[in-house]
């Protein structure tokens, strides 16, 4: 699992209908906007890319890259 | 009864769309539709049953009947007269007029016979088989689901209810756009997929802008999530659209 504060930049576009926002093609996007297992699933599938890998884990994880 | 999806029905819930006009008004009878597979026999002396492998699939619509109707652009005579390759699709409402996940047959074919029948009510007697050398991609698979159904004139962006495929399917898929109504707007037409629901994706993007009536086949790659649906996003102008996908 990503960290909480990975960027990743859609490569095509993209609604998130919960929060009624919109996302062309090349915005970056976190977690905070689609959760992970979506964005991992975008990263698989080619619709997204990571272009920063983050460090900060949420709480629920063992800490092991908190800084 | 609330519409649905599934169960028997009658052929005067059937809708068909050839390229930009909707024939569903002109239509009478529809003979048969779908794939027929050539076939090798393989079998050999010790083979229990005749044992066959299957070549190519031709795809067709035979024995459709409309009503004859020469109105400039719409009507069905206008439409039919010229032999050429028609982007085809034939919706299957289910005991009413199909609706947001209904089933549908969409495939390119090819004009084989136009033959007028003037008996008795002047009828158009068409034929067609495809696809023909302009559709050389066009894949086996010809069973989709309705995304929009071109019976309601859209004026506003819409965002297609979503149809369930019960599973993700990784094949790619087509789709079919009918654009029979526009008043010169500017649109962009994208089918979406999302494998929750909730968050969505544009899959495919047409090339037509919704400022002409227009028929289009869009192909894509890959990964097609779960659920799919329709986001036409309006900038100016109202237009009536039909619209499947075929997964591959």
């Amino acid at each position: 699992m990503m960290a909480n504060d990975t960027k990743y930049k859609m490569l095509v576009g993209a609604n998130n209908d919960k929060k009624g926002t919109r996302f062309e093609a090349g915005a970056i996007v976190t977690h905070k906007d689609f959760s992970k297992s979506t964005l991992e699933h975008w990263v698989n599938t080619g619709r997204a890319e990571i272009v920063e890998e983050g460090e900060k884990n949420g709480k629920r994880n063992n800490g092991e890259n908190a800084s | 009864m609330a519409n649905v999806t599934t169960g028997k029905t009658h052929p005067r819930h059937f809708r068909l769309f050839l390229d930009e006009v909707n024939l569903s008004g002109f239509s009478r009878t529809v003979g048969s539709f779908g794939s027929s597979y050539a076939e090798a026999e393989l079998t050999g002396w010790s083979s229990g049953v005749k044992w066959y492998n299957l070549g190519q699939p031709t795809h067709q619509l035979s024995g459709y009947q409309a009503v004859f109707d020469n109105t400039a652009a719409l009507g069905s005579f206008t439409e039919l007269k010229t032999r050429e390759e028609y982007l085809v699709t034939l919706m299957i409402g289910v005991k009413a007029a199909p609706i947001v996940g209904s089933s549908c047959f969409c495939a390119s074919l090819e004009q084989k016979n136009f033959i007028m029948d003037a008996s008795g009510p002047i009828l158009l007697n068409v034929d067609l088989i495809g696809p023909g050398q302009t559709e050389l991609t066009l894949v086996e698979k010809v069973w989709g689901k309705v995304l929009e159904m071109g019976a309601t004139s859209r004026t506003a962006t819409l965002t297609g209810a979503s149809v369930d495929n019960g599973a993700e399917s990784t094949g790619g898929a087509e789709g079919f756009l009918h654009i029979t109504v526009s008043d010169g707007g500017t649109w962009s037409l994208k089918i979406q997929d999302s494998p929750n629901d909730s968050d969505w994706t544009d899959l495919l993007t047409f090339a037509a802008d919704g400022s002409a009536i227009a028929a289009e086949r869009k192909a894509v790659a890959g990964t097609v999530d779960q659920y799919t649906r329709v986001l036409f996003s309006r900038t100016s102008g109202a237009i009536t659209v039909a619209c499947a996908i075929v997964r591959k």
